[in-house]
């Protein structure tokens, strides 16, 4: 009856008509990305923006770039289907061993071409990051990058990668190099990304000078986060390689774990890094640097893992968390006096926490309670609508809030108790650095507490199958409206630190889009995973204040909400996990993508059968 | 002998990781009622939902008169000629009777006076109630509503997924009375049931699923002449 | 007063049109779709363009027929506008996440994601200030009714609102095309069964919302003239009247439009601060949300009430 032997067995070579639509997804993602970058049209030249960033050298680069995404992805998505498994032969031969399988001749021929690549791709890559911006193919552009000291450091970062391929090829023939002892290795590691970090670094001058290994010389090394960027990566990568565990002769580990295996060592090692870096490599950062750190990364940091709880625990989603910020700010500054409406008490701004805090807690269950009554994706738009309206009564609503000019001075924090007297002066970053310092690592341990306690196991129930937590006697509607209260309580509190460092409160401070950059940093690094989160909001934090100097890949300021709008739908669509994801969330989504519950609390999107 | 209507050829059905349906082979000819028994959770009904392309398997082959159809949308299933009765009725609660019909043959164009006709005089009820909102029928109107609205289609191979689920024992005769009259029409039949004992009567053939896989595969009198299947499945009494 | 009450009917008309985007959207798939302010927006910009192409800064047309014309070709253009703008927020905001059947909070990023992307992508490409329209028309008040006055404007908006929304319930409730949108609202696995095309007519709810959302764009554009971020308020406003009238309900849409409208303006002859609108139309959403979640006339399209 098997009719299995006469139809014949169908070779899988071909590209069929997903990976046509994959590679022109891709194309399209790099031209998209030209206009992205492009410069600035106007309406009375409305073509003026896409053609000059199509029809100029601009595009060339992410036309390659979108050809290169998009054969990986196919690659990869061929592998993953299974369909070019049979390509791959039983042992497959590395790199190294497939070029000493070569005659001498082209040996050299192979470093050659190699050697030809690899430079050409560091000055690519050095030409299309560089400061300027138009026409980057033109030979004139190229000469240009060669004024600035970051370009070498490609050219050095390259030939470094492309000694360690001629070293692992060498390695297999007849004249190997003798292999150097670990720490060795390691040290020069330090150093070689050290040199990396000097001369990539563009606000250096274009003449590499001694001078900025110098703490405390006006163009210090030590004055960017770029250097400590590359430190980070580096010490990442060194440490993890010298505590690599050997694998055990021709015992291959069944799976290959792409995670670092986490040893004892490395984890003090992360950690005394980790608290260097927080409370010692501010101190030597420039002004601007140490601004951005309380500003734009700590806030933000307080911001996104309260959000975090409403939309990474409880699988809510808050488009009006901004309000609940605008709101700790202006009680702040009603508690400060610096509204028409005067206050009964003028209170030091440490005592206008717990009012912050009750206030937006108060505001977010009002808010709350009905709309989570019904289903989850309500929360959002009626979150949505308080934003807009926290927006206009403090824009509009002059009475109270003085509208769009502004709120008068609020008091600084103080304290004045058993003879000290320490006014924190906005002159001075630091101060209020440490401080948010302080009440950042509280609550970051706060919620991971919750996470793994009763309360965050109900959130992860209510997340993956409310039905089923509610027939277990799990009141939905009290964590939910929890979670909702906790988030805005938060961000309450950095409202009060917001406002005591800027000292005047603007009503354009608290758009609707600061509420989608916090969501960003929130999904960026993984929602529900508090690590992931702190990641999200210093990369995407950071990137922003250090790209407003350079234009580095045409970044322009104006565009930055077209990059979030983007990144997100990009992230939803290829890692709605984040990219730091905590296990658990990881795992939800995965599951509701086959079918098995859901990895939010706003009901089912299959549709309920009519009975 | 002839390509067989239906082929199902070593299928693997997965929800996420986990194999609802391990390596199931079966075929169904031309002009056959086959039915397909088993215990809660053996595979049935994800058996009939991959074949109509409403899940897709993890590997194997589903041919339907010799072509390759386990990558098709399911709604090119309806145009080459297979229909689906879903398991629940699954009628369009707020569109009239008449709209459901028409929603079963929206893949067709031309004249559907014929098929108005044909299924009505299969089942009278529904012609009298062509007004009336499929949500308001009986259970066992809309059973008939959703095997007329099937045949809209002018299918030829018809899956129907527990067609006698929640009704009374005289609709179900006259359900399966029905279900022999379309075979004579020259439909072929497919048939996921429960009621093992009563599918087994109208059916040429029959196959028994277990965990996912054949258990048994016989002529239908033999299925009902054996005792195993009768402790199993048809309880022991029948 | 009855000016404010008129102004209310002829703004919630604009409304109702948005609301149906949202509406027909949700009945199809259970999702707010957070990104029809784009297209809202995209449809201004078309009927803008139109405009400022063939009327420039010419003469404005006075005769009916031009009026006529204009109207018509305007509405078509913008709408066409609205309709590319919500198959594309379709088919990359939405597609590839039902294609691997993700959550649906994932579903609302990746809407606001897209919403913010294109709203941006607007301001870079043409500019981030609101530019005045070439108007069809000469906006003379035509009638005074009670001390209330309807403009030639407001006669355009109504004749061809009221057009649409005819037309649009003719093509749900009595096309083919209609009768798929129902089918798959109410049942998708079914629907497919049934051999509808399920992607092709989620597609096609987006296309129809996005016409009528482009349509009302152009409205808005003679009015306010465009800019990048003009669908954001109307579309929360319609949001509201979509709830108002039941969502997923398409004459809900319509009727829920209206009385937003007149809910929001009449007030203001009492108060006399405009920005109050938005405070009331929000209120409204809470008040609806906390006594009848399912709007005036109940929440359906194929699915039981």
């Amino acid at each position: 009856m098997s009719t299995e032997s006469t139809v014949p067995k169908r070779r899988y070579w071909a590209l069929n008509g997903e990976d046509a639509r994959r590679m022109c997804t891709a194309i399209v993602g790099g031209l998209v990305l030209a206009i992205m970058t492009g410069p600035e049209g106007a309406i009375s030249d409305p073509t003026y923006g896409v053609k000059t960033s199509l029809l100029t050298g601009h595009v060339v680069g992410y036309f390659i770039f979108g050809v290169v995404l998009g054969c990986l992805l196919t690659y990869r998505a061929k592998v993953k289907d299974g369909t070019w498994r049979r390509v791959r032969t039983a042992r497959r031969r590395t790199m190294s061993e497939r070029v000493t399988a070569f005659s001498s001749i082209w040996r050299y021929a192979f470093l050659a071409v190699t050697t030809f690549l690899v430079a050409l791709i560091s000055l690519i890559f050095a030409d299309f990051s560089g400061p300027v911006t138009r026409n980057k193919m033109s030979v004139h552009v190229l000469e240009h990058q060669f004024l600035y000291t970051r370009t070498y450091g490609y050219l050095v970062l390259a030939v470094a990668l492309w000694f360690v391929v001629v070293n692992q090829v060498m390695q297999l023939s007849s004249f190997k190099l003798r292999s150097l002892p670990r720490p060795v290795l390691g040290l020069s590691a330090i150093i070689a990304i050290l040199l990396f970090s000097l001369t990539s670094d563009p606000f250096l001058p274009a003449r590499f000078s001694w001078r900025a290994l110098d703490p405390h010389a006006s163009n210090s090394l030590f004055h960017h986060w770029t250097t400590y960027l590359w430190l980070i990566l580096g010490l990442a990568v060194t440490i993890s390689w010298l505590f690599r565990r050997d694998p055990i002769d021709g015992a291959k580990p069944a799976r290959r774990s792409r995670a670092l295996a986490v040893t004892p060592e490395m984890r003090i090692i992360t950690y005394v890094a980790a608290g260097f870096i927080v409370f010692e490599a501010p101190k030597y950062l420039s002004l601007y640097w140490q601004i951005s750190l309380y500003q734009q990364i700590g806030v933000f940091c307080l911001l996104a893992i309260g959000l975090n709880i409403v939309v990474g625990f409880a699988g809510l989603l808050d488009l009006g968390y901004v309000a609940f910020y605008a709101l700790g700010a202006y009680v702040t500054a009603y508690f400060s006096g610096a509204l028409p409406l005067h206050p009964p008490f003028q209170l030091n701004p440490f005592f206008i926490i717990p009012f912050a805090i009750i206030i937006a807690m108060l505001s977010g269950v009002l808010l709350g309670l009905p709309t989570l009554r019904l289903r989850g994706d309500y929360l959002a738009i009626v979150t949505l609508g308080f934003g807009e309206i926290v927006y206009v009564l403090a824009n509009d609503w002059t009475q109270v809030t003085y509208g769009s000019a502004g709120t008068g001075a609020i008091t600084n924090f103080n304290v004045h108790l058993l003879g000290i007297n320490y006014v924190w002066n906005p002159v001075n970053p630091l101060s209020y650095y440490y401080l948010m310092i302080g009440i950042l690592i509280p609550a970051i341990f706060l919620f991971d507490f919750l996470n793994h306690s009763k309360v965050g196991r109900t959130w992860a129930a209510i997340r993956e199958d409310e039905v089923a937590a509610q027939s277990l006697g799990i009141n939905a509607l009290k964590y939910k409206v929890m979670a909702f209260a906790m988030g805005a309580s938060t961000a309450g509190v950095a409202g009060v630190f917001t406002a005591v460092k800027v000292g005047h409160l603007f009503p354009n401070t608290f758009v609707l889009q600061l509420s989608i950059t916090i969501l960003v940093l929130v999904i960026f690094g993984g929602m529900g995973s508090i690590v992931g989160v702190l990641f999200g909001a210093i990369v995407l934090q950071w990137l922003p204040s250090y790209l407003n100097f350079h234009s580095y890949f045409g970044y322009q300021q104006a565009d930055l909400y077209l990059y979030i709008g983007a990144l997100l739908v990009v992230m939803m669509i290829f890692r709605p996990q984040g990219l730091v994801p905590s296990r658990r969330r990881r795992r939800e989504i995965l599951d509701a993508e086959e079918g098995l519950g859901s990895a939010d609390a706003l009901g089912a999107i299959t549709q309920e059968q009519p009975s | 002998m002839d390509t067989p209507m239906l082929q199902v050829e070593h299928v693997q059905v997965r929800y996420g990781s986990v194999p609802a349906i391990h390596d199931l082979s079966l075929h169904i000819n031309q002009g056959e009622i086959v039915t397909v028994l088993g215990a809660n959770g053996a595979g049935k009904t994800t058996t009939l939902r991959m074949i109509s392309g409403l899940h897709r398997p993890y590997s194997g082959r589903v041919l339907f008169e010799g072509e390759e159809i386990q990558n098709r949308p399911a709604h090119e299933h309806v145009k080459r000629g297979l229909s689906h009765v879903p398991e629940g009725r699954r009628i369009f609660a707020t569109m009239s009777v008449r709209e459901n019909l028409d929603m079963g043959a929206f893949g067709r164009r031309g004249d559907l006076k014929d098929d108005f006709e044909h299924v009505y005089s299969l089942f009278p009820v529904l012609g009298e109630r062509q007004k009336q909102l499929g949500g308001t029928l009986s259970g066992g109107e809309q059973q008939m509503l959703a095997i007329g609205r099937a045949l809209m289609a002018r299918p030829r191979l018809l899956l129907l997924d527990e067609p006698s689920l929640g009704l009374a024992p005289m609709i179900i005769a006259s359900i399966f009375q029905i279900i022999g009259t379309i075979r004579t029409e020259g439909v072929t039949v497919m048939l996921v049931e429960q009621n093992a004992n009563q599918a087994l009567r109208i059916a040429d053939r029959g196959y028994v699923l277990e965990n996912g896989e054949v258990r048994f595969e016989d002529s239908a009198d033999a299925l009902l002449g054996d005792d195993r299947i009768r402790r199993a499945y048809l309880g022991s009494d029948a | 007063m009855f000016n404010f009450l008129l102004q209310g009917i002829f703004t919630g008309l604009i409304f109702s049109l948005v609301a149906l985007g949202y509406t027909l959207v949700y009945g199809v798939l259970r999702l707010i779709n957070f990104a029809h302010s784009e297209v809202l927006m995209t449809g201004g910009f078309a009927g803008y363009f139109f405009l400022h192409y063939t009327i420039g800064n010419h003469q404005v047309p006075s005769s009916l027929w031009a009026t006529i014309f204009y109207v018509v070709l305007g509405v078509i253009i913008s709408g066409a506008g609205g309709t590319v703008a919500a198959l594309v927020i379709e088919r990359f905001a939405y597609r590839p996440l039902r294609r691997r059947n993700a959550p649906k909070l994932a579903y609302l990023i990746s809407a606001i994601g897209a919403s913010y992307f294109l709203l941006n992508l607007f301001g870079k490409e043409f500019g981030r200030y609101p530019v005045a329209t070439s108007q069809p028309f000469n906006n003379h008040v035509v009638v005074t009714l009670w001390g209330g006055q309807i403009t030639m404007y407001d006669l355009v908006i109504l004749v061809a609102t009221l057009a649409l929304l005819f037309s649009l319930d003719r093509i749900v409730y009595r096309s083919k095309m209609g009768r798929a949108i129902r089918a798959v609202a109410s049942d998708m696995e079914t629907a497919s069964l049934m051999g509808v095309n399920v992607n092709r007519t989620i597609a096609s709810t987006f296309a129809l919302g996005g016409f009528m959302g482009g349509a009302a764009g152009f409205f808005l554009a003679i009015n306010q003239g465009v800019s990048n971020n003009m669908g954001f308020k109307p579309a929360l406003f319609a949001f509201t009247a979509a709830v108002l009238g039941g969502i997923g309900n398409v004459r809900g849409a319509m009727v829920g439009g209206v009385i937003l409208g007149i809910v929001m303006f009449t007030p203001i002859y009492w108060l006399g601060q405009p920005w109050l609108e938005e405070v009331i139309a929000f209120s409204v959403l809470v008040l609806i949300l906390l006594f009848r979640p399912t709007g005036i006339l109940g929440e359906r399209l194929g699915r039981t009430a």
